[in-house]
């Protein structure tokens, strides 16, 4: 059903199938006997009930199921505001309570009972189980718990292959977006993207993870891909390849800022700057480069590239390859938080959470 | 940066040496700053150094310091400036460290665990100097010569200003390795450093690798109406109903059956081998469950109910401190006292707010099973009501340390609930032995 493969022996992450389904579906069975009760009660009956799988798949399978309800409860926002209003010196007698409480209530134009129900509601434990869409699937869970899995093998990861056959420049961009370190080439029918994991690096590890995790959601809208991650579990080496059929959840509705490329793209345009947005792939060899725009400037064309994390070896690298392809006039754009002093080189341009124009024009002049 | 001329020596060989293929040089963790340099020159190597210009000429107004302090500081320059004072909660350990700071003139980085020590270490240096203190966390981001850290924002900072102090300072010392990752000192080049703590590990290991040994340490008992409050110590038996007695026993049953089965299979084996063991067999989930059902009934059984309403009535208007076992006890009474409860997670906003209607008496009553344990600087608390903990002394000493800091006339009492003939009675017990445990220091006052 799911293509995997173990080529050492760390204990990898299993990813959920439909073997899994029977006691998923017992684990749903004791989250409906627990609507209305608090999160940990759920917890501890979850940790005891005789499912027959370890404690690590009952945990991913909360968390899953913690991602699938969302949000923390629809009177959550409320919630504060009822404590604000109740909470105080001890209520020592039944009437001073219940007194507390109404007036409460009367503010909040509610009853008493509801506001004591109200007063946890935010807690992550201690707020009730609800099933506001009613009881999920199965395999929606399993496809929550697939996706964590493979994220946590993705944030330590010592480097990643990605194999697709569609749409590659949208996950190309993508990947640029996010500013991740990598290289692109075709082989055959198929793009390849290498991308750098954390652990290949000596700084920025948990950020860098943290935005290279974010590829992994966007795989399930491609039908056919590999997945190739050369990861660190447990102290122990391990490699995990996945391909579909993989159960994944649907990709998240994108509702991103404009990327760094797209605000130096809308500044340039703003000050009059002939500006071409995501020109073509340009081949390299077997390489594939992929520049942010393209602008006029002394009338000659020149290629800019927007790039988050990067090393001096990546960047060098970089230049080269646009040099094979017959392109010397090329800047490269490095953010300095991820890349620290990068932008000593020529056609570097270092920018802090915006490449500023003045400064791209300035390092494009210098290497007229 | 050190760069060095090695003739026929190879870096590697250095221990802890790797290389960095990026930088395309070699690397050793910071913190073996001062120790390779004092190698490179003892191997007659020429070195250019990089890092300097850590001295600073900041000027500091101290408050006399107790005689106990005045020997904690005497004692930690003595062995090197490296080292571990052990002073109980309340007892100036913060004013220990600024003496510190303002003896050895150089810029200094202090790392606590909370926001809200974060703000308290910032006021205490600010009261004792006019110049800026840095602050990073909590939103803040600004480094000056004496900087205070939270754990996590030191984690993320150190790699790029790991090499601006020569002394670092490590509050609730006890943390290291754990909640405080040893990655941050390795990624700091001050050779000078200290550690403060109520209650050092027992495992000192990783403390004493990266800060140093315990160079001198009191207990509570050591200090008691001189560096702490006077205060006074109860303990409140309660009695189980006779339902809940009789659920005890059953649930008690169920859980000594299948331990003391696997104890006389493992004799040696831990705790958590056992969990681990129970978790793959029904009967042993069933045991872990009822483990976990007994103990919730002892968390709050209606005897502590009525006790603690008792307690609270007695000394109404008292700024009270109710400690719990677990999070769900202390919701449970907040929620039947509609009292403020203090968890990880009330967020910061609403904790601030709580801790000022404490302070001014709005809300006199706090319930909290382990955040108000730490870094929480509350003079006026005066009572401690101790509803349910386990038996660690650590945690025990920190508790109502909460309560011992000096004040005017203060006369501290701390209660605390046992149930009688249960497992509670033993881990009071030995929770206890922590108030007048003294911690190993050779040639320490106990």
């Amino acid at each position: 059903m799911i293509a995997m493969v173990y080529e050492a022996s760390a204990r990898l992450p299993r990813l959920y199938d439909d073997r899994d389904l029977p006691w998923i579906g017992q684990l749903l069975d004791i989250v409906e006997q627990t609507v209305g009760e608090p999160w940990r009660v759920l917890v501890e009956r979850v940790e005891y009930a005789p499912l027959g799988v370890h404690p690590s798949h009952r945990a991913a399978m909360l968390q899953a199921l913690r991602r699938v309800l969302g949000g923390s409860g629809q009177r959550a926002r409320i919630a504060r505001r009822a404590r604000a209003l109740v909470l105080g010196p001890p209520a020592l007698d039944p009437v001073e309570r219940q007194a507390r409480l109404a007036t409460a209530a009367a503010t909040l134009g509610t009853t008493a009972d509801d506001v004591e129900s109200l007063l946890w509601v935010d807690l992550a434990l201690e707020r009730p189980v609800v099933l506001p869409e009613g009881r999920p699937a199965e395999t929606e869970l399993a496809a929550f718990a697939n996706l964590e899995r493979i994220q946590r093998c993705v944030r330590r990861a010592h480097e990643l292959q990605l194999r697709v056959w569609d749409r590659a420049t949208e996950l190309v961009r993508t990947v640029a977006r996010y500013g991740l370190i990598s290289q692109i080439r075709c082989d055959g029918d198929a793009t390849v993207l290498e991308v750098m994991g954390p652990l290949a690096l000596f700084h920025a590890t948990i950020v860098y993870g943290r935005a290279l995790a974010q590829l992994v959601p966007l795989l399930a809208d491609h039908p056919r891909f590999e997945l190739d991650i050369r990861c660190r579990i447990r102290g122990e080496e391990a490699q995990l390849h996945v391909a579909p059929p993989v159960w994944l959840p649907p990709p998240p509705v994108s509702r991103r800022m404009p990327s760094a490329a797209e605000r130096l793209a809308h500044d340039l345009a703003a000050q009059g700057h002939m500006v071409e947005r995501e020109p073509p792939p340009i081949a390299s060899g077997a390489h594939r480069l992929f520049p942010d725009l393209a602008l006029e400037r002394g009338g000659r064309r020149w290629v800019v590239e927007v790039l988050g994390f990067a090393t001096t070896e990546y960047l060098a690298a970089k230049l080269d390859r646009y040099r094979d392809a017959g392109l010397e006039r090329v800047v490269l754009c490095t953010d300095l938080t991820t890349a620290p002093g990068s932008d000593r080189t020529a056609q570097i341009c270092g920018f802090l959470r915006r490449v500023e124009v003045d400064d791209l024009l300035t390092t494009i002049d210098t290497g007229r | 940066m050190i760069e060095a001329e090695l003739d026929g020596e190879r870096p590697g060989d250095i221990a802890g040496v790797a290389w960095d293929d990026e930088r395309r040089a070699w690397r050793l963790p910071a913190e073996h700053h001062a120790a390779l340099k004092r190698e490179l020159a003892d191997a007659g190597v020429q070195v250019s150094d990089e890092v300097r210009g850590r001295d600073t000429a900041m000027t500091w107004t101290m408050p006399g310091l107790r005689w106990y302090q005045e020997v904690a500081l005497a004692r930690w320059l003595a062995a090197g400036t490296r080292g571990v004072i052990a002073l109980p909660t309340g007892a100036g350990k913060t004013l220990v460290a600024i003496a510190a700071i303002a003896r050895l003139q150089v810029a200094a980085l202090c790392l606590v665990p909370t926001r809200v020590l974060l703000d308290q270490w910032a006021r205490a240096l600010a009261v004792c100097t006019g110049h800026p203190i840095g602050r990073l966390g909590d939103g803040d981001h600004v480094v000056a010569p004496v900087t205070v850290a939270t754990y996590a924002s030191a984690t993320s900072w150190a790699p790029r200003i790991g090499d601006r102090f020569g002394l670092v300072i490590v509050d609730e010392a006890h943390h290291v390795g754990a909640w405080c990752p040893t990655e941050v000192f390795e990624m700091l080049v001050a050779p000078s450093r200290l550690g403060l703590t109520a209650t050092p590990p027992d495992q000192m290991a990783q403390l004493a690798r990266h800060v140093g040994p315990v160079v001198y340490g009191l207990t509570v008992e050591d200090l008691r109406g001189d560096g702490l409050a006077e205060h006074r110590l109860v303990t409140v038996p309660v009695a189980l109903e006779p339902a809940e007695r009789r659920r005890y026993r059953e649930l008690r049953r169920r859980f000594s059956t299948r331990y003391a089965a696997f104890q006389r299979a493992m004799p040696d084996a831990a705790w958590r081998e056992f969990v681990r063991d129970a978790l793959q067999t029904g009967q042993g989930r069933a045991a872990l469950a009822a483990w976990r059902e007994y103990r919730a009934l002892l968390a709050y059984p209606d005897g502590k109910r009525a006790a603690l309403r008792e307690i609270l009535d007695r000394h109404r208007g008292r700024r009270a401190l109710v400690f719990t076992a677990d999070n769900a006890t202390a919701y449970a009474i907040a929620r039947e006292l509609l009292v403020m409860p203090i968890t990880h997670e009330i967020r910061r906003a609403e904790r601030t707010r709580a801790l000022a209607a404490f302070r001014s008496g709005e809300c006199p009553v706090l319930v909290s099973s382990q955040v108000l344990e730490e870094g929480f600087d509350v003079p006026d608390a005066d009572l401690a009501i101790v509803v349910g903990g386990s038996g660690s002394p650590r945690r025990y000493v920190q508790r109502i340390g909460r309560v011992l800091r000096p004040c005017e006339g203060k006369r501290a009492l701390i209660y605390e609930l046992a149930v009688a003939d249960t497992t509670e009675t033993a881990e009071v017990a030995r929770r206890r032995s922590g108030l007048g445990r003294a911690p190993a220091v050779p040639g320490g006052v106990s």
